[in-house]
């Protein structure tokens, strides 16, 4: 057996045995069977795997294991749950800001590490902060759209532009 | 079928289908359960939703109270492969019938058992009122009798005026899981004893025929994966190579060191020049319409316009590569999986694995969008064959690089317009010839194992509106159907978005010549009356000016900008096909003269969708098409290296962000009396021509190529100057 690596994930411990090189995604989703980060890319390119690495937003198929000692994983899961859902999860759903929503994790992981670093984002802030987050099906209005509910702006019509 | 519970008793409404299948659209249990089946699934476009309201509503019962069951072979109608938009136009159809069959019989029950005339009795979220506020639930009324009933087509349907479900905007079902984590995709699916597979697809990545296909294996060396902790089993079968492994990053690290020897890969055709590629390949023309006489009316004209216009190979882009996991043994199995045509798929694996398929049962899941033949169908095929391999359930995902390369593609498209305008400057003739390589792209475990042949079949696909809307008097539209050069199939919008993109651009450039607003110009050609109210009612919301004459623009710096026209009818299914929702763009653009950037800045999208069933479902689907078939329009293009696809990962083939996202007006046209229409589609169909005629405006260059790449307009202007 491999050796194992203790982490905080959603605020449990756990003692996973996995090599020190695998990518936390799968740890995550296999050891922990969280449903919330999804492989996209492995490349860190789409931000489907998205965590919350003590509060920063983390691409997870390309961070080791070994990098996660000791260290606070959030998933989605540990935002909230559909009977108590967090504020960022709440305003996603409140916009029906997805189509397939595999993509879905993401946005919510990176606008919540977004609000957790700055309270008050404008839209250009969200928008940017989003750029490297891909949607195919084009949910990118609704998905504004909730991230400015989020974010507190007004979610706005249709066509605000930044 | 479900295990029957305590109270016992159900009423069920089906067919026996053609294949001499039971099959059930709707069931009442004794329990209050209610239970719609449709062999279609959900592609992530929210039609699980739109269902449950349109049996809501027959019923009249809240539409959460309601268990849809969607493309499971073993419990679902054959119904088809969920495409061309159909699911509310086609398959709900006898949905609505047995649920409102189901009401009538269960009216008349409630009639006698309360003492009540039908006609005095209200029904309210399944519990049916009669006199004296005396009640029964339907579950009460069908308890300790099992009755099936066949479908009546003929059976009334409630008025659409007395409508309290349809037509309400009604939130998706699914999100509140999704954005939680707790729903559970294909790629979710986990199962006692399930392994890790992964594929080692060959060196010819994205060639689906030819001699080289499922001959080209030499040798698998197992020893360069010995290493590997957990490795279960190396399976290689003709050329279909794969790995198991009891954990997931093992089956990786397998597949990434597995030393496989394949023969030397063939050239693929040169694809850097389509136009070329696609003349020079074998074709039969079918001439669609031919109408006048085309070829007197071009010699006399006044004057004549050769126009050429090129597609590129697209991508569906799956942001999630797919997966499916199986389990399969002896005498039967059972598969998990994202697909698009359940029953097509069970029909492939009963071919591959060798078992009738009664004995297969196919679960579908929810996957990542997929627009499309994507590699859904591929790798549900993988992971039967790992399962049988290993006699153990067997998780496949495919990797990026897989889901780039050997994705079915949007096909490349050739389009030539010989047209001609009198000296009044109208549409003298009208001369349409259309190329379009694709098929319907053979699930590729078959063809890697050798177990059909791989020999490219040609499917008629090309005409997808390839008749323009416009009334022209002279006119001849000829598709030329061929085989794939690459491995290609059906794309969002499929062969109608590139044909539309040369009617709407050839049509706005004669407009221009002629001197005459462009939708003026197209109103005059467009004898289509539901067609004719949407392009005014979208040109009005625009506030469209007629620019009878393009006015060259005063730059803002580097910036011109510039807004363009363009409508079209999504026609799909075998010629002469039926019409989705209709659809209009104009477009406002703003285009950097210095680096060839093209900015959408806005959009006006109208459309026509019918009855609409769930407003919030049909706007997010405008939004959706929008969105995608800008960036199609504007970035996306399938590069090719002389033996392999090229676009392995979204660096290589970058699509739309945050930033680039157009605001999106939406005009939805009332038609609650007329039949709904599939809106899957449709509000892309414009999207090439009205973004195109807008850089036109901006800055007077027709560009007839795409996609919109800075190279490509920096070298248009460059031309033009």
């Amino acid at each position: 057996m491999p050796a194992t690596t203790r982490l905080s994930v959603n605020g449990h411990s756990h003692e996973v045995a996995a090599a020190p090189d695998t990518p936390l995604l799968y740890v995550l989703r296999n050891d922990l069977a969280l449903n919330g980060p999804k492989y996209g890319c492995g490349l860190g390119e789409c931000g489907a795997c998205t965590v919350l690495i003590d509060d920063v937003a983390a691409r997870s198929c390309v961070v080791p294991l070994s990098a996660c000692a000791g260290r606070h994983v959030v998933t989605l899961e540990g935002l909230g749950s559909r009977a108590h859902p967090d504020a960022v999860q709440a305003a996603f759903i409140a916009e029906q800001a997805a189509q397939c929503g595999y993509c879905l994790n993401g946005m919510i992981m990176t606008v919540k590490a977004l609000l957790l670093r700055n309270a008050h984002p404008t839209d250009a802030d969200l928008r940017e902060t989003l750029r490297y987050n891909l949607c195919r099906c084009g949910a990118h209005v609704e998905i504004l759209r909730a991230a400015r509910r989020a974010a507190g702006l007004d979610a706005g019509s249709d066509d605000v532009r930044a | 079928m479900s295990a029957p519970e305590p109270p016992e008793g159900s009423l069920s409404i089906g067919r026996v289908a053609s294949s001499g299948a039971d099959e059930t659209f709707i069931a009442i249990h004794a329990d209050g359960r209610i239970v719609a089946y449709n062999g279609h699934v959900d592609l992530g476009t929210g039609i699980a939703t739109a269902l449950r309201q349109i049996v809501a509503e027959e019923l009249d019962v809240a539409p959460a109270r309601i268990d849809l069951v969607l493309g499971d072979t073993a419990r679902t109608p054959d119904q088809g492969p969920t495409i061309a938009s159909e699911t509310i136009q086609v398959t709900a159809i006898p949905l609505r019938q047995a649920a409102a069959q189901a009401r009538h019989v269960l009216l008349k029950r409630a009639a006698a058992r309360l003492d009540t005339p039908v006609a005095e009795l209200a029904v309210d979220d399944g519990l049916v009122r009669g006199r004296d506020n005396h009640s029964v639930s339907f579950g009460e009324l069908v308890a300790g009798d099992t009755v099936r009933l066949p479908l009546d087509e003929e059976a009334p349907v409630k008025a659409v005026g007395s409508y309290r479900v349809v037509g309400q905007p009604l939130p998706r079902v699914d999100i509140p899981a999704k954005a939680t984590g707790e729903a559970v995709y294909v790629h979710d699916v986990r199962v006692p004893g399930m392994l890790h597979g992964r594929v080692v697809r060959p060196p010819y990545a994205g060639l689906d025929a030819g001699d080289v296909v499922g001959t080209s294996l030499i040798a698998v060396d197992e020893s360069s994966v010995a290493h590997v902790p957990g490795l279960v089993a190396v399976v290689r079968i003709g050329d279909f190579v794969g790995v198991v492994a009891e954990r997931e990053e093992n089956a990786i690290k397998a597949m990434d060191a597995l030393k496989v020897t394949w023969k030397p890969t063939p050239r693929l055709p040169d694809l850097d020049d389509l136009a070329s590629a696609l003349t020079a390949h074998p074709a039969t023309p079918r001439t669609l319409i031919d109408k006048g006489d085309v070829a007197a009316a071009l010699a006399g004209a006044a004057t004549s316009a050769r126009r050429t216009y090129v597609w590129p190979y697209q991508l569906h882009g799956s942001i999630g590569p797919s997966c499916a996991v199986a389990d399969v043994r002896a005498d039967g199995a059972r598969v998990w999986s994202g697909t698009q045509n359940p029953h097509w798929m069970r029909a492939d694996l009963a071919k591959l694995l060798g078992l009738p398929e009664t004995a297969i049962e196919l679960i579908r899941l929810e996957a990542a969008g997929c627009y499309g033949r994507n590699c859904a169908d591929d790798v549900t095929a993988d992971a039967a064959l790992l399962s049988r391999a290993v006699g153990r359930p067997v998780r496949v995902q495919l990797t990026r690089e897989q889901e780039h390369v050997w994705e079915p593609k949007g096909a490349a498209q050739l389009i030539e317009v010989n047209g001609a305008r009198d000296a009044d400057g109208n549409v003298a003739a009208y001369d349409f010839a259309t190329r379009y390589p694709s098929n319907a792209a053979p699930t590729l475990a078959l063809l890697l194992t050798g177990t059909i042949p791989s020999q490219a079949t040609v499917m008629q696909m090309g005409d997808r509106t390839a008749v323009p809307p416009y009334d022209y008097a002279n006119m001849r539209v000829v598709v030329h159907d061929m085989a794939p050069i690459m491995r290609a199939s059906w794309l969002r919008g499929v062969s109608a978005l590139p044909n539309t993109f040369a009617h709407e651009s050839f049509i706005d450039e004669m407009a221009a010549e002629a001197g005459v607003d462009p939708v003026e110009y197209r109103l005059r050609y467009l004898k289509d009356p539901r067609a004719a109210a949407l392009v005014k009612a979208v040109a009005e919301r625009a506030a469209w000016t007629p620019r009878p004459v393009r006015l060259p623009r005063e730059p803002d710096g580097d910036i011109v900008r510039g807004r363009g026209f363009a409508y079209a009818v999504y026609v799909h299914g075998t010629f002469p096909g039926r019409a989705a929702a209709w659809s209009a763009w104009v477009a406002d653009v703003a285009v950097n003269v210095a680096t060839g950037d093209v900015a959408v800045t806005h959009v006006t999208v109208g459309q026509d969708s019918g009855l609409v069933i769930n407003p919030d479902g049909v706007r997010h689907q405008i939004h959706g098409n929008v969105v995608q078939s800008t960036s199609r329009v504007l970035k996306e293009e399938v590069e090719f290296e002389p033996a392999t696809v090229a676009s392995r990962e979204w660096g290589g083939y970058p699509i739309l962000t945050f930033p680039d996202v157009p605001a999106i007006d939406v005009v939805i046209v009332p038609r609650p009396d007329q039949p709904p229409l599939g809106v899957g589609e449709s509000a892309s169909v414009p999207s090439a021509a009205a973004i195109a005629n807008a850089v036109f405006d901006a800055t007077g260059v027709r560009f007839r190529e795409l996609p919109l790449t800075p190279e490509r307009v920096r070298a248009g202007l460059a031309a033009a100057r």
